[in-house]
């Protein structure tokens, strides 16, 4: 069964499950710049809920909001009915997050970093070494634990992320682009690794500019643009029978994006 | 069994002299330079002590010393001995093993160094050949004895300390040396410089009745006509001796007879590094870490070999207007300490590349503190000890060690405290990990000049109270003056240090997010 398939069939229910992560009005200005207004969604219990957006539309805000390394400016975001920015520690523990071009320990060991990983979320040493193991195992990183993480290849490096992101068995995994960087065949390693996941009763937010993928993986969708939500719920109530690209255009208005730029004909002007 | 293994040991002897010429080469600068020791270590106490009877008290003493270490060095430094169990399956009985690697032990480089020690001795020491005896059963009874301590203590911890104990050992040993290493200078020291004094004799009068220093007290005793007395230390050796051997050979029976007990399911830690050594706790792992990284990263090195030079230009400044050459001696450690505290007070940010992993965890800011200062204190303490006994040795008054000690103690936990909440409330650029050393910052100014100064102000101002209350003590150097600064110095590093953890970590559980943001625009 195609996971597109699944994705579908995940809606449903996953709709119909409670809801584990509550943003309301998030909001973050930075001086005159507001790089989120007012962002409200809701992701439920066994959901992969997907976060779009064109180039800079406040999508790491968000999510950087969400998983508490960013303090919003105004706004409430509660996970299993604990306040991110009033309980961090308690609600770190049942987050799991991967940011987006944020530098990883990268002088230490795949092995090492894991380890690390485990520990700092409170997990006992035996609990650490055999998911460290199983992590490395269904990421394919085994014979790369070995060496220090600056010596990865980007995808490498993203895959160790998430295995670090999802050592201490969160609820809700918070990622920011996952898939960038990561060859093919990985993805969909990693996809089956996240639809896993989630059919076990986790949630998974995740950021992407590629429509088609969230289109293909993802059963719930928050729109984001210039900032604000423009749109949000399943991804069939969202694309609302066309293609979630074409619908995307539609919201963001870039149908007119692309013209002008008539002398760029691929002719040199010095002829 | 014992031909055999006198074999191997001549066959392990020679794989130093294998391997090149290059190995060979080095192999043999390391034994000349071995045997140069042993020959000093025998001369060095008729140089420093022409008395007949202070020499002999600086024999027995050095004897105990080097009976002592023999014993006590296997414990914790996990030697290339042989094992019993190594032999446990060839054809003979655990006695024949014991007996057999007993005696080949007479064919291994520490026990070749003794003999040349005890060799260097009885040339170097013309008094004792008119008790040739004495000399004689003296130095059976060290060689017996010392090859029993090392065959006993290594075969001991290696049957009762699990193998992922045995850097915990090590820690402990290192501890001890650091420990016992002032004491050790300070007697001597007294005994070279006043003659006649009451402190080395009454070591080597306690040493004597020791199982370390009984040979040598019963040699020293024969060379002073009291045979009585020789023979008491001589029958007290043997009979420990005897202990030895019989605990020798229950732990060689009970060596071939079992085997080491597999490690738990899950607990395979190996190949982690440091991570290894330390419990699995937020604030242990990231102390491991931090080590980690001052290991691997330039950066640090650069840091930790440009300290030493600020006490050098101060001294020879100070020297040369005029100070006094013996109070100037005090100088170079507290400067050196209060230099490697301060070195970490911009830590978050010359670290920052996944504190983001700290605060995405909610690891609670005081063990990200305590842990970071790992490294420091790791370099600093050993260097309080070592660098104070040093510094008295050279200031030429042992008695002022404590004011010593406590004043280096204080300002490195002092100035270690004041970098922990430096580094969380006044981040500024540094230069990136992974740079070059010398590279500069990407982003320039905004406040490194302030946090910089800043944070020296306050580690001096608040090291000067502990630092009065030292110089007070060594210009009166009394026990108790001396006692109380040591105890006074302590206290209010530990409590600065303390609260500078604690502030600091609040510090940072309040504004980690900016943290992450301000480490951020500097990369």
């Amino acid at each position: 069964m195609p996971s597109v398939v699944r994705a579908r069939e995940r809606a449903e229910i996953a709709a119909r499950n409670p809801v584990v992560l509550q943003a309301e009005s998030l909001t973050k200005s930075y001086g005159q710049v507001l790089a989120a207004a007012d962002v409200s969604f809701e992701v439920h219990a066994g959901s992969l809920t997907g976060v779009v957006g064109p180039n800079g539309a406040g999508k790491t805000t968000v999510l950087s909001m969400v998983s508490g390394l960013n303090r919003p400016t105004s706004g409430r975001i509660s996970v299993r009915d604990i306040d991110v920015w009033g309980d961090g520690p308690a609600a770190k523990r049942v987050i799991g997050s991967l940011p987006d071009r944020l530098r990883l320990f990268d002088r230490l060991t795949g092995g090492q970093l894991l380890y690390y990983a485990g520990v700092l979320q409170g997990l006992d040493q035996k609990t650490v070494a055999g998911r460290a193991a199983e992590l490395a195992t269904a990421f394919g990183l085994e014979s790369a634990l070995d060496r220090p993480v600056s010596d990865y290849s980007a995808g490498m490096q993203k895959k160790i992320g998430l295995a670090c992101s999802m050592i201490h068995a969160p609820e809700v995994l918070v990622l920011d682009e996952p898939y960038e960087t990561i060859d093919p065949v990985s993805a969909s390693n990693v996809t089956e690794i996240l639809e896993k996941y989630v059919a076990g009763g986790g949630s998974v937010v995740m950021s992407s500019h590629s429509l088609d993928l969230i289109q293909r993986i993802c059963d719930h969708v928050v729109v984001i643009v210039d900032g604000s939500v423009v749109a949000r719920g399943t991804v069939d109530e969202v694309r609302d029978g066309v293609s979630l690209e074409e619908r995307f255009k539609h919201l963001t208005r870039s149908d007119d994006e692309g013209k002008g730029l008539e002398w760029l004909r691929g002719s040199s002007d010095s002829d | 069994m014992v031909a055999r293994l006198f074999r191997l040991r001549l066959a392990l002897l020679a794989s130093a002299f294998r391997g090149g010429f290059r190995a060979t080469m080095r192999a043999l600068l390391v034994a000349v330079v071995a045997i140069a020791a042993a020959v000093g270590y025998a001369w060095a106490p008729a140089w420093l002590a022409p008395g007949a009877e202070d020499r002999a008290a600086v024999d027995v003493f050095l004897a105990s010393v080097l009976l002592a270490s023999i014993a006590l060095v296997p414990l914790f430094a996990h030697l290339g001995n042989l094992e019993p169990r190594q032999f446990a399956s060839l054809p003979t009985t655990p006695a024949g093993i014991g007996a057999a690697m007993y005696l080949s032990s007479l064919l291994t480089w520490p026990t070749l160094w003794l003999l040349v020690w005890m060799a260097a001795l009885y040339v170097l020491r013309p008094e004792w050949r008119g008790v040739a005896w004495a000399v004689a059963v003296a130095a059976l009874l060290t060689l017996l004895l010392s090859i029993a301590y090392a065959r006993v203590s290594s075969a001991f911890v290696k049957l009762v300390v699990p193998k992922r104990g045995l850097s915990v050992l090590r820690w402990i040993g290192a501890l001890l040396l650091f420990t016992a290493l002032p004491v050790i200078v300070f007697i001597l020291t007294e005994g070279f410089r006043s003659p006649g004094s009451r402190t080395l004799a009454d070591a080597t009068e306690v040493l004597g009745w020791t199982p370390f220093g009984a040979p040598a007290a019963g040699l020293a005793l024969a060379l002073q006509g009291d045979a009585q007395g020789a023979l008491t230390r001589f029958a007290l050796a043997a009979g420990v001796l005897l202990l030895l051997l019989v605990i020798w050979h229950l732990l060689v029976a009970r060596s071939v007879t079992s085997v080491e007990r597999p490690a738990p399911d899950g607990v395979t830690r190996d190949g982690l590094e440091l991570f290894d050594r330390f419990p699995a706790r937020p604030r242990d792992v990231i102390a491991a870490r931090s080590l980690t990284y001052w290991r691997r990263d330039p950066r640090y090195r650069v840091t930790l070999l440009a300290i030493p030079f600020a006490p050098v230009v101060m001294i020879v400044a100070l020297w040369v207007a005029g100070a006094d050459p013996g109070m100037l001696a005090l100088l170079p450690l507290p400067v050196i300490l209060l230099l490697l505290g301060w070195s970490v007070h911009n830590e978050v940010a010359f670290d920052s590349t996944a504190i983001w992993m700290h605060v995405a965890s909610g690891t609670r800011g005081s063990h990200d503190r305590a842990g970071r200062l790992a490294p420091v204190m790791l370099i600093g303490l050993p260097l309080v000890v070592v660098g104070s006994s040093l510094t008295v040795t050279v200031v030429g008054d042992w008695r002022v060690l404590p004011a010593v000690m406590g004043m280096n103690l204080s300002v490195l936990l002092v100035s270690a405290g004041v970098s922990s909440v430096f580094s969380a409330l006044m981040p500024y650029p540094a230069t990136r990990p992974g740079d070059s050393p010398f590279h500069q910052p990407a982003v320039q100014g905004s406040g490194a000049g302030l946090a910089q100064t800043l944070s020296m102000l306050v580690a001096l101002l608040f090291s000067i109270p502990p630092v009065l209350v030292s110089v007070g003590a060594i210009g009166d150097p009394q026990f108790e003056t001396n006692a109380i600064a040591l105890v006074a110095g302590a206290a209010w590093g530990l409590v600065l240090l303390w609260l500078g953890v604690l502030i600091g970590g609040k510090i940072f559980d309040r504004g980690a997010p900016e943290l992450v943001a301000v480490t951020q625009t500097f990369d």
